[in-house]
């Protein structure tokens, strides 16, 4: 599903395939295949199975959609001129030549750069390979050897490439060539299909001979042959979506999805590994915020998918983060974590900071502000009485959400402005702004030049790195115990940790946290005022390690299980060492704004 | 450890043991050999002993700590001490494998580039193969090969499928010609897959008629509601109840007296609907004393898989577990040269009572996944979120013997996690585990004075819940917002129901221990001699109430006789099995005419 905040949601793909082509394909040019191949290689020698899109397109004026579908097919534009050198000057024997390969290196990635064009495929072998203890006696039929030896799925591509985009293409490649191999070791569908293609081009060559007009074999095989509708489906998915649903044979299923294109804001991509980081950095506190509704996304599960994807769909809310989001679906929060990671490569949902009135909120500067975009009429629509650039408007400066409270508002209306906070953030319109700490103690005048010679204290403190789990990094068994201050009832754990005023052990403990520093900031911090009482310095002490500007508000209130009020008034006591900045979570920025 | 400086003898790091082949060797008596012997010299049996044996449990071997596979078997005495590690071996056993073949395995696997299909049978295979392989146990150096029957079932979440289901009942596995037999079944499955194939093929033109005719520019989703029609299927997490459910019922047609496990080859896209299924579920299981385990296909989770197919390996691992069954998360190739056990040796054929600490620990099993994933799971200490924490439910006095104490909550599914000598060997704790859900046991501490004396009928006991701090606090707190979850409703009310039944078994246990108290409870009264029933069943009630003639004044021999037994009859019948021993007669009616 494409993303972008003028393409809306998936739900209005419809509309967006009737704006101009070249828009849709201007986006894509960079991720888009050039053309699908298939290519087999048997006793009959090397050939070429079935291309799309179609060659000599121009010739044939009728094929008006498959002209609309690929730039490269026309040579009408200039935009799509200076492609004129992608895959149509190779005829169909010198690919069939060059794409069906040798047999000793089937079953491994292939890739071919020529000029423009470089072809990623994944050639296989159909003669049964000994896989199985089985296979001597390999009930399989043999009433008819296969004629074919090997086959390759091709796809073109550009020659500039992003690898990632390549091994993308390499793997649907492979998905669809395994799952072909497998229906031809049953039921030889793919010589099956084969045949038929063959016999198409066959017949077209002596008609073409016979009457002089020449036409594309390719187009009069697709309603012949279900494997080729498959192909050119696969490679129009991949032009627009970029999502791929095939069911080989009409029951084995592949499914892929080209990252590059569902990930997509404005004209910009998230690479695919700034993706994984994030996904590896997900919290339990975040939360899951799925962009389709729950009807739309269940209609789209296969028949026998993950119960717990459809059980987590339907219990999933942008106010409940993903712990409560485990214990509400009772599942295990790995599983939560994989399916959130699932929905999220699959461009189903995105990752957030779960919806409270403490949140801070802005206008994002990808967002379209038009004032009569289709947004915006979606929104009217939507939400009657409201439109979206006034909506907007008031997020012009950072704002919370607890600030749009009235005491006199209907609870109704409270419940709209989050449903309307939810659909802005589903079309990426705003950034969410996070609390940050760091320790800054003004230089010693004294000795100017000793300040520099300092490691950074993120070095100091640990230098942990922020996917690091850090909260309880101290080893102190004590800290473990963090969650349970505020449960009264299981107070025989906790007994030790609850704030014990001065005592010994105590006043240790925050000496050892501090030790951290240098002699001019501890002194600087110890003669604080807020620093003379010992429970005050040993809480700034126990969250030091937070305040490298790394770790949120949110978070330290999460890992200490600690109160906002809590942690605001500790700031305030400390303001004269402690910067205060708001930021977005970089964990989870790249699916609100994601980098130039 | 409690150990006598006076002797040389080496403390026993791991045992392994033989059970009789002519009835099973219930658990709680496995116990009571182990705890017979602690703390004291034993000797492995002779090979002329061995063959000769009446016992019900022999001793193989005896493992020093640090001992390799290498050193050669020996027949010194070791003492048995608490933390010896004691591995059953049967010499019959029987399993059910089953085979998951739903829709979802018709996708292709990227880490082993194969249909999951397809990798089923490979699984199999290998499976069949490394149990079919003799071994030598672990200090023994003769070769060891149980009797092995096997059913395997194919199981397809489609309806109304037309091929076989079974594809081989009761067959012996180290009897059968391996290749020959694997042959067989992959024609079957060939078929199984074909006629699969078939009712897809169909119900996906179906739903594609309407959208081929126009334009071809339909896309795939368009018609994705339609696809749900014209079919019947299981829903997908009913599929995991249905096979144990089938593979409890045809291990009722293998042999009995054998150990009986279900081993489920899947790709774990599966679950159960919810906690009070699964309890049900387990407790069917552990009543049947059968270990659930589980091979998994398809690969470890990745987040760009086929979408749609997520395993629940959580899932597997703690049914598994809690039914003493092994989690496989793929298919090692053995070694068939090899005489050491193997590593489906190890999982299926192996019973021990005493987890080690890292199976215990469920999180110790997901690190490899979780490291692949999300490093915030990784360990429990780096996610507050994850800490397992205790909280003390109750601490009480059971007026009964430990071992009978333990023996109850070994029949309930419980496990045991450690038995230590404590007080200075003048104590002996047994701490025992449920494994309730994944995230959430109960430990159950049984503490008596030692060395064990049989008229010493008192045992301290210590209820403690383990889980995760949001967890325990729904269970515990009662100031919470209401909850609307129905599932986190349902954890939270089957919890306390498990709770309050640990309080009620202990009840009848004390109640059962009483018999021989008093006279009047062994003693069977005059009129019921003479066959005047003691209770009866009102017509429309389940309850047996006490005959008029025997409601005489409260302290009457028939009163008390009649307070002692009516508990007994009124017990449910699926709970009989923690209390007597059951022998399931089967009868085949045959018509008269």
């Amino acid at each position: 599903m494409m993303l972008n905040p003028s393409g809306g949601l998936p739900d209005d793909r419809k509309s967006m395939y009737s704006r101009s082509p070249n828009s849709v394909y201007k986006t894509g040019d960079k991720t888009s295949p050039i053309s699908v191949i298939l290519v087999s290689s048997g006793s009959r020698g090397n050939k070429l199975l079935f291309r799309y899109p179609f060659q000599r397109a121009a010739e044939c004026p009728s094929s008006l959609p498959a002209k609309q579908r690929s730039p490269y097919a026309q040579n009408t534009t200039g935009d799509i001129l200076e492609d004129q050198d992608g895959d149509s000057r190779f005829s169909d024997i010198i690919l069939a030549t060059i794409l069906a390969t040798k047999s000793d290196i089937c079953g491994k990635k292939f890739e071919l750069k020529i000029d423009n064009v470089r072809f990623v495929g994944h050639p296989t072998l159909l003669q049964h390979p000994p896989i199985i203890q089985v296979s001597k006696t390999d009930p399989s039929p043999k009433r008819e050897m296969p004629t074919m030896i090997l086959f390759n799925v091709v796809f073109a591509l550009r020659a500039n490439a992003d690898p990632s985009v390549i091994s993308c293409m390499h793997n649907l490649s492979r998905r669809i060539a395994i799952a072909l191999q497998h229906e031809e070791r049953r039921c030889q569908y793919l010589t099956r299909e084969a045949k038929l293609m063959l016999a198409v081009q066959d017949e077209i060559t002596t008609t073409t001979e016979t009457d002089g007009s020449p036409q594309s074999p390719f187009r009069q095989i697709l309603p012949k042959c279900k494997l080729a509708r498959d192909l050119k489906e696969a490679y129009d998915s991949l032009c627009t979506t970029g999502v791929v649903r095939l069911h080989i044979n009409n029951w084995l299923e592949v499914s892929f999805c080209l990252p590059h294109k569902i990930h997509r804001i404005g004209g910009n991509h998230i690479p695919p590994e700034a993706l994984e980081c994030s996904l590896k950095a997900i919290r339990p506190y975040h939360a899951l915020l799925l962009l389709e509704s729950e009807k739309a996304l269940l209609s789209q599960l296969p028949l026998d998918c993950s119960p717990a994807m459809v059980r987590l769909i339907k219990t999933c809310s942008a106010v409940k983060n993903l712990q409560q989001l485990a214990q509400d679906t009772d599942l295990a929060l790995l599983q939560i974590f994989q399916i959130a990671a699932h929905l999220v490569y699959w461009g189903k949902a995105i990752i957030i900071y779960p919806l409270c009135e403490n949140n801070v909120y802005m206008l994002s500067p990808h967002a379209n502000i038009c004032l009569y975009s289709r947004l915006a009429q979606h929104f009217a629509q939507q939400f009657p009485g409201h439109d979206l650039p006034t909506m907007l408007a008031k997020f012009s400066l950072p704002v919370s959400l607890a600030e749009f409270r009235n005491p006199l508002d209907a609870p109704a209306q409270e419940a709209q402005l989050i449903q309307m906070v939810v659909w802005m953030l589903q079309r990426r319109l705003m950034i969410q702004l996070h609390t940050y700490v760091c320790l800054l103690v003004a230089p010693n005048e004294d000795e100017p030049g000793l300040r520099e010679e300092d490691p950074p204290l993120a070095a100091r403190v640990g230098g942990r790195s922020l996917s690091t789990p850090s909260a309880l990094s101290f080893g102190s068994p004590t800290s473990s115990d963090d969650m349970t201050l505020t449960s009264p009832s299981m107070d025989n754990s906790s007994a030790e940790l609850l704030p014990g005023g001065d005592s010994p052990l105590n006043k240790r403990m925050t000496e050892t946290l501090l030790a951290s520093l240098s002699e001019h900031e501890r002194q600087v911090i110890l003669n604080i005022p807020a620093a003379q009482n010992p429970e005050d310095l040993r809480m700034f002490a126990r969250l030091l390690h937070y305040f490298r500007g790394h770790h949120h508000l949110e978070e330290i209130m999460y890992n200490e299980n600690m109160r906002r009020s809590q942690l605001k008034t500790l700031f305030d006591k400390f303001r004269s060492v402690l910067v205060v900045t708001n930021h977005e979570d970089p964990i989870i920025s790249i699916f609100q704004s994601p980098m130039e | 450890m409690a150990e006598k400086q006076d002797n040389e003898v080496e403390e026993a790091d791991q045992i392994y043991l033989l059970m009789k082949e002519e009835y099973r060797i219930s658990r709680n008596v496995r116990l009571a050999w182990f705890l017979g012997k602690l703390n004291q010299v034993i000797w492995p049996a002779s090979k002329p002993e061995l063959l000769n044996s009446e016992n019900e449990l022999d001793l193989l071997s005896i493992l020093p700590k640090g001992w390799q596979p290498d050193f050669s078997p020996t027949m010194y005495p070791y003492m048995l001490v608490p933390s010896t590690r004691a591995t059953f071996l049967a010499r019959r056993y029987r399993f059910i494998i089953e085979l998951d073949l739903s829709p979802s395995t018709g996708i292709v696997d990227d880490s082993t580039g194969e249909m999951i299909f397809d990798e089923v049978f490979h699984a199999l295979s290998r499976c069949l193969a490394g149990l079919a392989q003799p071994f030598t146990i672990p200090g023994t150096d003769q070769l060891f090969k149980p009797k092995i029957f096997i059913t395997i079932l194919a199981y397809s979440s489609i309806i109304g499928l037309t091929s076989h289901q079974v594809l081989v009942q009761g067959c012996q596995l180290e009897r059968t010609d391996l290749s020959e037999f694997l042959h067989h079944i992959y024609q079957q499955l060939r078929a199984v897959e074909s006629n699969i194939a078939e009712v897809l093929h169909q119900q996906h033109e179906q739903s594609l008629e309407p959208v081929l005719n126009p334009s071809l520019h339909m896309n795939n989703m368009d018609n994705q509601p339609h696809r749900k029609q014209g079919i019947s299927m299981v829903s997908a997490d009913m599929g995991l109840l249905s096979m144990v459910r089938q593979g409890i019922l045809a291990l009722q047609l293998l042999p009995p007296n054998s150990s009986a496990g279900i081993i489920i080859i899947t790709d774990g896209v599966t679950s159960v609907p919810d906690v009070a299924v699964c309890e049900t579920l387990l407790n069917q299981l552990r009543s049947g004393t059968i270990a659930c385990s589980f091979v998994q296909v398809g690969g470890a989770y990745s987040y760009d898989c086929s979408f749609g197919y997520i395993p629940n390996v959580e899932l597997m691992k703690f049914i598994s577990l809690a039914t003493f069954g092994s989690y496989l998360p793929s298919c090692p190739e053995i070694d068939l040269t090899s005489q050491y056990m193997n590593a489906y040796h190890k999982a299926f054929l192996t019973y021990s009572f005493l987890k080690t600490p890292e199976s215990m620990n469920s999180e110790y099993y997901c690190v490899s996944q979780h490291k692949l994933f999300n490093e915030h799971l990784v360990s429990a200490s780096g996610n507050p979120a994850l800490v397992m924490r205790r909280k003390k439910h109750t601490e009480k006095e059971v007026h009964a013997h430990l071992i009978s104490v333990v023996s109850v909550r070994l029949r309930e599914g419980y496990t045991i996690r450690e038995i230590s000598l404590t007080k200075g060997g003048t104590q002996l704790e047994v701490k025992l585990v449920l494994l309730w859900k994944h995230n959430m046991h109960i430990e159950y501490l049984a503490a008596a004075s030692w060395p064990l004396d049989p008229t010493m009928r008192t045992t301290k006991v210590e209820v403690t819940m383990e889980g995760s701090y949001d967890i325990l606090h729904d269970i515990s707190c009662t100031q919470r917002k209401p909850i609307t979850s129905p599932y986190r409703t349902s954890v939270i009310r089957r919890f306390w129901n498990t709770l309050q039944s640990i309080n009620q078994t202990d009840q009848m246990l004390v109640h059962l221990q009483s018999f021989n108290s008093v006279p009047e409870n062994f003693m069977i009264p005059e009129s019921t001699k003479n066959g005047v029933p003691l209770f009866y069943i009102p017509p429309g009630s389940t309850t047996p109430v006490l005959s008029l003639q025997h409601s005489g004044s409260k302290d009457s021999p028939q009163s008390k006789f009649a307070s002692y037994w009516k508990p007994i009859l009124s017990m449910d019948a699926n709970f009989w099995q923690r209390w007597l021993h059951m022998h399931r007669i089967t009868i085949i009616l045959e018509h008269d005419m």
